[in-house]
């Protein structure tokens, strides 16, 4: 382990006294080497667990160790690690040469030293012509890239992003995110960022940490968290899902009435004409459905089935044959993921067994 | 084919009013600012130049500019240093009694200049709390250069605070944090992340408070002894004097050169702004406070807070307890009389319409002149934002001279007047009568509404606005419904401000007003007892000033209460 947090708890000192605590018992292990995504909504502690591993807040209760040794009481600096904010806090009054170059500053380094520093990691972003620039004459990515070789300038070996593509416009945001996992790959340094987006995180990491309401919820690479939700708030968060209250009557699945929640999500469902020869051996195991409604989703369609009465929704490629309104379907739900007892239970189509189909 | 140009129009208006407002602004800001000040630049124009080089050449002349340039450079520089400690108190850190520290702040622009300038001259003179310790050390403060510097110190206090607070305020704690996750000591990310950031701030506090230093007349003038002969003469005394003696020759060309400087002061503090730009323009702003420390002060931290209470105890809480002190220290019985005698009673009615007067014209102008600043765009606004803030930067009494180098005998309009008076078969008077005093009030006070609400409508953005505009709401519903609500507290208070500056004005309603008991405000009859010398009068003197000084405090209660209201709102 490199990074090891246990039993971290945080309650701000101005938190009224039915305010539940920010981070409660929260312990967790990074290997070196590793890209961890902290993902969860806002205001859930995310950002808080980062900078306790930072520095910039100290935990209630808890030890923070790395490599073994307990942190707690060790500045930032100390603990070398590197920190890009979530707006970048590049200086403004200082050029981007003087940005990157101020943690050597600070370590009092040689002035040529400095400079060979900063062009190699000014080479490293791309960014070589930029020296003399003010963060505000760059645009919103360069400052990132900025941010990420000020934070890199005195060669950490633990890299934390708040948020690094908040401030970033939706357009580039996919393409920054490739350049800047690969950056991390090729310098080879553990890294953690916060996300609140998951396809960011999916994109992105080597493991995702859910964080809710200031707790763990599950931490896993993200097919593993993709495929096997532990708990129902990671169901729901991943993917676009639909929940139910009851679930009865299709073929393969047991009746559940039990007041358990069922998460379906619309790749678990298929959609097909019974002229279809593609999925003809499994024309016995679907149910009959209803197309209820048709939406355009640019790369593909929504369609929205009423099933058993059940609403069901699936994508459809624009390939396929078109579909409307009022048409009626066979329909075949691979899985669902029922919440029952607090905890997840993901049941399969028994009937499917053993048909031989290709699904996520 | 011929390629289709679209021609260039001008930028589409959405929100009514333009035509309107610009027009008010630009009529009022003429008649009462701009005409008046042109008078003073036309009469020098008629002065050889031979003439004029050597009325400031003359000795009194070179060593007055001399005297004020440099008190007031000492003064704003210990402004900054102390301006830039108090706010960084203010902001940083919470404990008991800081909102009495942070209102305080403000009592040198609610205060009479008369009433400070009695008041820091009783105190420090060889007599007086403080000046009676530092004799014994064989220090005297009173009719000295540090005698000036000390008035322009107070009066200068508000302008870096003030300036500086805000920033401070809106200033990310990510800047700071990104310094110390690298490694930065608190010293070194001061010096190189937070002072750069405050810069601009405290150069335009700076400005502010050695514009206005240069200018200073009240509350110098007692304290200076003026002294030909120690070289203690300002220059506004100096201009002063040669209304006096009727030599306008003089006085207008020394208020020439003090035009100028104030002019370059004006487009220095614009500079600013523009130089500031470069690194905060394109919107690479990072909005976050940072909480203030309620605990764990260390010693740098005490010793700030000591510092900045130690400053305004000093400077402050203890000429408004002196002021009480002197009015009180010949009984209640006294205090009663001195301050119901004829004089007072027809100067509390002078100061009073006069105030009330420039209320309800600057009040007017500036809901008018802000909307037209913050919500139309056009060429020049830069400019007329500059032309409106140039009663900050003028002295009062270059405003005073101003209106009788306009309407006085020498005056160009004064052959109109007579004109008018000839064929109504009336005898009004604009000079050395009421409607100059009225005039000089509203001169002065000015820009203090605008100022206050400019910001606030600058922050809300013209959204709403544009969204009633677009459903047909008149411009008229829009201000009632739309906008009215927003600025309803910074109207408050800039009108507060603005009366507290309109009763205590000196300067310019001195230069225009010599009847004691008719055209008097109460500045001018505490001016007026002071000077007669008993030591009566001069306790009558401080009488009247305890009732400018009650109104002062009155008035920044008010501004605390508006201003916690302003941000709830």
């Amino acid at each position: 382990m490199y990074l090891e947090l246990k039993n971290i708890s945080k309650r701000f000192s101005d938190a009224k006294a039915d305010e539940p605590d920010t981070i409660k018992d929260v312990s967790l292990g990074i290997e070196k080497g590793e890209l961890v995504a902290l993902l969860g909504p806002s205001g859930g502690g995310k950002t808080t667990l980062l900078r306790m591993i930072a520095g910039l807040d100290n935990p209630t209760d808890g030890d923070i160790l790395i490599e073994g040794n307990r942190v707690n009481d060790l500045s930032p600096s100390e603990r070398h690690i590197g920190f890009v904010f979530q707006n970048y806090a590049l200086f403004r009054y200082m050029t981007v040469f003087d940005n990157i170059a101020f943690g050597l500053e600070v370590q009092k380094k040689d002035k040529a030293f400095i400079k060979n520093r900063v062009h190699e990691l000014l080479s490293l972003i791309e960014m070589d012509d930029f020296d003399q620039r003010f963060p505000n004459q760059l645009s919103g990515g360069q400052r990132q890239r900025v941010a990420f070789a000020r934070a890199l300038a005195t060669e950490p070996s633990l890299l934390l992003l708040d948020e690094p593509f908040a401030a970033i416009d939706s357009k580039v945001r996919k393409e920054l995110r490739e350049w800047l996992r690969n950056m991390i790959h090729e310098v080879g340094i553990t890294s953690i960022f916060v996300t609140h987006d998951q396809q960011e995180a999916v994109d992105m990491a080597d493991r995702i940490v859910i964080i809710k309401d200031g707790k763990l919820e599950q931490m896993g690479n993200p097919y593993e968290i993709y495929k096997n939700p532990r708990t129902f708030f990671t169901s729901t968060f991943m993917g676009d899902s639909t929940v139910k209250e009851s679930f009865s009557g299709f073929t393969g699945f047991p009746d559940i009435e039990d007041g358990s929640k069922i998460v379906i999500r619309p790749e678990y469902v298929e959609a097909f004409r019974d002229d279809n020869p593609k999925f003809k051996n499994m024309i016995p195991f679907s149910e009959n459905g209803t197309v209820k409604d048709v939406i355009f989703r640019g790369d593909s369609l929504d369609l929205i089935l009423d099933v058993n009465g059940v609403e069901l929704k699936t994508k459809r490629s624009l390939e396929r044959r078109p579909v409307k309104k009022g048409d009626s379907m066979r329909v075949i739900v691979y899985r669902i993921i029922v919440y029952g007892n607090h905890k997840n239970e993901v049941l399969k189509n028994e009937k499917l067994k053993n048909v031989d189909i290709e699904f996520i | 084919m011929k390629s289709i140009r679209t021609k260039k129009t001008s930028e589409k208006r959405i929100i009514p009013g333009f035509s309107l407002t610009m027009g008010i602004t630009v009529c009022m800001l003429s008649i009462l600012i701009l005409i008046p000040l042109a008078s003073v630049l036309m009469y020098s124009f008629k002065l050889s130049p031979k003439a004029i080089a050597d009325i400031l050449l003359s000795e009194t002349v070179v060593n007055a500019f001399g005297t004020s340039i440099l008190c007031a450079l000492v003064a704003a520089i210990i402004n900054t240093v102390f301006g830039l400690i108090l706010a960084w108190v203010l902001v940083r850190y919470d404990f008991k009694g800081k909102r009495i520290i942070d209102g305080l702040i403000e009592l040198p622009f609610a205060l009479p200049t008369a009433v400070a300038g009695i008041t820091l001259s009783k105190m420090y003179s060889d007599t007086g709390e403080i000046g009676g310790i530092l004799s014994k050390f064989g220090i005297s403060i009173s009719y000295t250069h540090a005698g000036i510097v000390i008035a322009l110190v107070f009066i200068g206090i508000p302008f870096v605070a003030r300036t500086v607070q805000p920033v401070l305020e809106k200033m990310s704690p990510a800047y700071e944090e990104a310094a110390f996750v690298l490694g930065a000591s608190p010293m070194k990310t001061f010096m190189k992340v937070v002072f750069p950031e405050l810069t601009p701030a405290l150069l335009t506090g700076f400005g502010l408070a050695f514009a206005r230093g240069i200018g200073e007349y009240g509350s110098v003038i007692y304290i200076s002894g003026n002294s030909a002969k120690n070289k203690t003469q300002v220059v506004s005394y100096v201009i002063m004097q040669k209304l006096n003696y009727l030599d306008y020759q003089s006085a207008t060309a020394i208020a020439l050169v003090m035009l100028i400087i104030s002019f370059v002061m004006l487009l220095a503090i614009n500079g600013i702004a523009f130089f500031q730009a470069r690194h905060t323009g394109n919107s690479y702003e990072i909005a976050g406070t940072v909480e203030p420390k309620t605990s764990g002060f260390s010693g740098g931290d005490i010793t700030l807070i000591v510092i900045s209470v130690l400053f305004e105890f000093i400077m402050l809480v203890m000429p408004l307890i002196s002021v009480f002190r002197n009015a009180f220290s010949k009984g209640v019985g006294f205090y009663i009389e001195a301050i119901t005698t004829g004089f007072v009673g027809s100067a509390l009615k002078v100061t009073l319409l006069a105030t009330f007067i420039a209320l309800i014209v600057n009040s007017f102008f500036g809901i008018v002149a802000s909307w037209l600043m913050t919500r139309f765009k056009f060429k020049g606004k830069q400019v007329l934002g500059a032309l409106i803030d140039i009663p900050f930067s003028v002295s009062p009494v270059i405003a005073g001279l101003a209106f009788i180098m306009m309407f006085g005998r020498l005056g160009w309009a004064f052959p109109i007047l007579e004109k008018i008076n000839a064929a109504l078969g009336t005898d009004i008077q604009i000079v050395f009568a009421l409607p100059g005093v009225v005039l000089a009030t509203i001169f002065v006070t000015f820009p203090f509404v605008s100022r206050e609400i400019i910001p606030v409508l600058n922050a809300v953005g013209s959204d709403e606005e544009e969204a009633a505009a677009m459903m047909g709401a008149s411009g008229m519903t829009i201000f009632k419904q739309v906008t009215f609500p927003h600025i309803k507290w910074s109207l408050i208070y800039g009108m507060i401000l603005c009366g507290a500056r309109a009763l205590g004005e000196f300067g310019a309603v001195n230069a225009l007003s010599k009847t004691r008991g008719e055209t008097f405000t109460l500045p001018l009859e505490i001016d007026a007892l002071y000077l007669s010398g008993s030591a009566d009068s001069i306790t009558a003197a401080f009488a009247v000033s305890s009732l400018l000084l009650t109104m002062a405090i009155v008035v920044l209660v008010l501004r605390n209460i508006f201003e916690k209201k302003d941000k709830e709102a």
